[in-house]
């Protein structure tokens, strides 16, 4: 082998070997990731209901930053409202003849002049872990999405739940570090858009 | 003293992976701001054509970060990522057909990512040409740039680079919603 080639390869390796860093654990950092979905979810409602509501994310809980267990004693974190904010106007958009965003109750509660039927406040809770020692994304994440829907009085109407589970080997995350939390969030979405949809006291 | 270094880098590669990898692009995560423009300033549908790089373009199929790259997620090359994220936003927004008069075309220009110690950049330049019934209505060049906070070390800067990358094409979907011209020609 040439000398050039051989300069060549290590560049190469090291090139590698930097992408490679990029998984490898620190102790004590906080990675990074995004727990969007990586395909928009696939469940179909047959009859939507035939109610406009409006669902409310504030902007304070869409800048928040959550931090949970990575692996190797390191952590991960992301901004769960801000990465499902799509997944979810795309669930109640299947579900509901329409959907407006808003950004608090009082807001929402406002366009019921507009014809706005519901306000639904989500609720996004994560958990996450890793059975690996030396690779910091998580193997094992589970995001359970809480709906809780009131009508323009202010009276409780329905509270619909759904859980995600992921998972995803070192092989799978070594190019999307976020995979098994993008799998929960895909799964839990599906589930409460069949949830939503199947909630009697939702379509009274 | 470089090989030495770039041996020992190699030998890490072998150890933890054994071979070299490329990551992707995050899918692209439409904002709600831009869908909710889009449905309440236009009404007709439309369909998204042909997306493609122009000759030389940085960025155009690999991205860069750190001595690594990264491809897009969607199609060959990051064209089509942007092709795809319009259309998830005219998805959300219930406006679009894949048989509608209007289509919106696209050149993508230039596109990269900076993870620099301390402060990260990026940005997307492309552009949209908005036709129906074959008669051009709207022919612009817009940009998308984004910052996020970066770091020295790699395993941070990268994937807060990789996280980071969604919001370039957002932002540049954005400019290009928020101007008059394009919501008059889907109009």
């Amino acid at each position: 082998m040439s000398r050039f080639a051989v300069s060549t390869a290590l560049r190469r390796a090291a090139a590698a070997a930097l992408s490679v860093a990029a998984l490898v654990v620190v102790t004590g950092c906080a990675h990074p990731i995004s727990i969007t979905p990586n395909t928009p979810p696939a469940a179909k409602v047959a009859t939507k209901i035939d109610k406009s509501v409006a669902y409310v994310i504030s902007p304070a809980d869409m800048a928040l930053e959550v931090t949970s267990p990575g692996g190797g004693g390191d952590k991960v974190k992301y901004l769960p409202y801000r990465d499902l904010d799509a997944s979810l106007y795309a669930s109640f958009s299947e579900v509901f003849k329409d959907v407006t965003k808003a950004a608090s109750v009082d807001e929402a509660k406002a366009l019921s002049a507009k014809g706005v039927k519901l306000v639904i406040v989500p609720t996004i809770v994560t958990t996450s872990s890793s059975d690996s020692a030396f690779t910091w994304p998580p193997t094992q994440f589970s995001v359970t999405l809480t709906c809780t829907a009131v009508n323009p009085q202010g009276q409780q109407v329905a509270q619909v739940s759904a859980m995600g589970n992921g998972a995803a080997t070192f092989s799978e995350f070594k190019s999307d570090f976020s995979l098994a939390a993008r799998r929960a969030s895909r799964a839990a979405v599906e589930g409460l858009t069949k949830a939503l949809a199947d909630n009697e006291a939702l379509r009274r | 003293m470089t090989s030495r270094l770039s041996l020992g880098a190699a030998l890490l590669g072998v150890l933890v992976l054994g071979t070299g990898c490329a990551i992707q692009a995050p899918p692209y995560q439409p904002s709600i701001n831009n869908v909710s423009q889009l449905k309440r300033e236009t009404a007709q549908p439309a369909r998204v054509g042909t997306f493609s790089i122009q000759p030389g373009a940085v960025g155009g199929v690999s991205v860069s970060i750190r001595g690594g790259s990264m491809n897009s997620p969607v199609g060959g090359h990051y064209a089509d990522y942007l092709a795809a994220a319009l259309q998830r936003d005219l998805q959300l927004a219930q406006r679009f057909d894949p048989q509608a008069a209007v289509s919106i075309e696209g050149t993508l220009l230039s596109n990269d990512v900076d993870a620099a110690i301390g402060r990260g950049t990026g940005h997307m330049e492309a552009r949209f040409v908005v036709s129906r019934d074959g008669r051009v209505r709207f022919d612009k060049v817009k940009r998308g740039t984004h910052e996020w906070e970066s770091s020295f070390a790699a395993m941070v800067a990268v994937p807060a680079a990789q996280q980071a990358y969604p919001q370039i094409v957002q932002n540049l979907l954005s400019s290009l919603f928020a101007d008059p011209d394009f919501l008059s020609a889907l109009k």
